[in-house]
């Protein structure tokens, strides 16, 4: 049938003029190439940071502090009443909903390790046993804190990498005494090697939070708390019943900030959306230069094959064959040029994601994204048809007899 | 009748002086005539052709073909007439060069809409006779002159038209391959084919089964009718 014919003279035609179909088809490539692999880039960057994000459990984190500054009219000023929070709040909160899968304590502040000669500026967090599953963070080598701990006051610690590396060196820390800013503590455990989203926790030092509070702040206070949902899609639920359940025990003027994880992600997708916007726009700027390049091959190639299309007309062919034959034409370059940037962008971003993987040493997923493949493929169609009817008119509308005649 | 041409005239414009190609042209064809049409260059016989052939419509004047009236047909309408009725010889030839022999005699069938496994067979039945069945998947290119006129009276067979058009068939021919293609088209008359002939050369005209017409300055001038 005339498609298929139309498609097979058009591919000899490409094979016939190999050069300028080559030229021709690097427009559509580039534009093409481009697009999918800005989009495949900026989708594995999203999916990096979303990951590494993840691991932290970070997508269903809720942060919850009492505020002693808040924006108004454009300024910061002092907040009207600054509730600081215990324990207790820690408990209520927990109650606050069975879509909360664990509340743990913000108290944190920097601490100098010391044990014999060796000593070490850390960061020092008061916390409690359900840590290292709210923050998926396992134990090398000993023990994690216990309730037991909690509740007796123990002066134990777990200790990050880097602390035991700079302190004791090759040697096992465990049930060994270091002094936490003077206080002595027993070493209970070490905590696996981790590093995320470009920070190192090997300088953690994890203590109980009961006798934190007793033996180094000497305060019944907290900094906030920590509270991980069940699931990040329940946060936007869950931050609501958090501030009831706080306000309702210290009043509705106490004043509060919470930062979800969540929101950080969504904020991160949005940048990320508008990144992929700005940047395959200008990229498919490059595509209408293709499609021009298209346009101006199809026009050449209708005056050089004048006598041809004369010779089609003579035997039968009607203007709206002649039409389609030469919008056919368009349509396979800019398709073929297509499928080759295609092939670019995806291997662009293959190649762009193991780069940064090396160098910056966090797993860059090379994503691809079937959608954008489909719609650089569309418009390529478009292209080629929009780009090609111009010339395919033309065709389409030669007399046949100076067609015929035309040398 | 299969042809009738009525009155016709051709004017048009090349650039600013204003051709008058033919000033009132009668004709009448029968089925399974010979035709020749003679006449010196500029005399209008290609107008006149082009204007039987259906590649072009006249300024005025009636043009009957079997029975259908083609004068006023748009561009669309004269390329189905084309594809049906009328077969094209021309001097250059004028095969596709990238498509082979069976290819360029299956072009009119494409048109006409024909099924690919009907095509081909056709088309190698036109190129069988015309005695080229063992040259179907050459190239122009790989052909002799005589070899690629015989191509192109095949396609014009292909579609079984009403009228064999020819136009100087031997114009780039030498004299025995023009022999030989004369020699076919004779029996493509003989076999119950309308056969029209467009030349200026005096040896072609003269033959005992054929008609000729002298055309000069867009006019019939002479008509010699065999019976």
């Amino acid at each position: 049938m005339i498609l298929l014919e139309s498609i097979v003279v058009a591919l000899v035609q490409l094979w016939a003029n190999k050069l300028r179909s080559a030229l021709t088809l690097l427009g559509m490539l580039i534009g093409v190439g481009s697009v999918v692999g800005i989009v495949s880039i900026s989708e594995g960057l999203r999916r990096s940071v979303t990951d590494e994000f993840g691991k932290l459990g970070g997508a269903n984190l809720i942060m919850v502090r009492p505020q002693a500054m808040v924006l108004k009219d454009g300024r910061w000023v002092r907040a009207k009443r600054y509730v600081p929070m215990t324990l207790k709040d820690l408990h209520l909160v927990e109650g606050a909903s069975d879509r909360i899968a664990s509340t743990l304590p913000i108290l944190d502040r920097g601490v100098e390790v010391r044990y014999h000669k060796a000593s070490y500026q850390g960061q020092l967090s008061a916390t409690m046993p359900s840590f290292i599953d709210a923050f998926n963070w396992k134990v090398e080598t000993g023990r994690f804190l216990r309730d037991r701990d909690l509740r007796q006051h123990q002066a134990v610690c777990v200790l990050g990498q880097d602390v035991v590396e700079e302190t004791f060196g090759d040697r096992s820390p465990l049930g060994r005494e270091v002094k936490l800013d003077g206080v002595r503590h027993t070493v209970v455990g070490v905590m696996t090697e981790r590093e995320v989203l470009f920070n190192n926790w090997g300088n953690q030092i994890l203590v109980p939070v009961t006798t934190a509070q007793r033996r180094l702040f000497g305060s019944k206070r907290i900094g906030g708390l920590f509270i991980h949902t069940r699931e990040p899609d329940d946060v936007p639920a869950v931050v609501p019943l958090i501030e009831m359940t706080l306000k309702r025990e210290h009043g509705h003027d106490a004043e509060y900030r919470i930062d979800s994880g969540k929101g950080i992600l969504d904020e991160i997708d949005h940048v990320i959306l508008i990144m992929k916007l700005v940047t395959g726009g200008v990229a498919g700027i490059s595509l209408l230069v293709g499609g021009i390049g298209i346009m101006n091959i199809m026009l050449v190639s209708v005056t050089e094959r004048t006598r041809e299309i004369g010779i089609r007309k003579a035997l039968g062919a009607k203007p709206v064959t002649l039409m389609l034959q030469f919008v056919v034409e368009a349509i396979v370059l800019s398709v073929f040029g297509g499928l080759l940037g295609v092939a670019m962008g995806v291997g662009l971003g293959l190649g762009i994601s193991q780069i940064i993987e090396h160098f910056a040493e966090t797993p860059f997923p090379s994503v691809v994204l079937w959608t954008s493949v489909a719609l650089a493929l569309g418009i390529s169609v478009t292209i080629g048809l929009f780009f090609g009817i111009y010339p395919a008119a033309r065709a389409s509308r030669l007399d046949p007899v100076d067609a015929l005649s035309y040398e | 009748m299969l042809l009738e041409l009525n009155q016709i005239t051709k004017t048009y414009q090349r650039g600013v002086e204003v051709v008058k190609a033919l000033r009132g042209t009668d004709l009448t064809v029968e089925k399974n005539k010979y035709l020749a049409i003679m006449g010196p260059s500029g005399s209008g016989k290609s107008t006149l052709m082009n204007i039987i052939g259906c590649l072009d419509t006249p300024t005025s004047g009636t043009y009957r073909l079997a029975g259908t009236d083609i004068s006023n047909m748009n561009a669309s309408q004269l390329a189905d007439v084309r594809n049906g009725q009328i077969g094209f010889v021309f001097q250059t030839f004028n095969l596709l060069p990238r498509a082979t022999a069976l290819h360029n005699v299956e072009l009119p069938l494409l048109y006409g809409g024909v099924r690919r496994r009907i095509r081909s067979q056709r088309a190698a039945e036109a190129l069988e006779r015309v005695g080229l069945a063992d040259r179907m998947s050459h190239r122009p290119a790989e052909l002799s002159g005589g070899e690629r006129q015989r191509v192109a009276v095949a396609r014009a067979l292909a579609n079984h038209p009403s009228i064999l058009l020819a136009d100087e068939p031997t114009g780039n021919l030498d004299s025995r391959t023009g022999d030989e293609i004369m020699a076919l088209f004779d029996a493509l008359h003989a076999e119950g084919n309308t056969v029209i002939l467009v030349t200026h050369e005096p040896q072609i005209a003269t033959h005992d089964r054929q008609s000729c017409i002298r055309i000069h300055d867009g006019l019939i001038v002479e008509d010699r009718m065999q019976d």
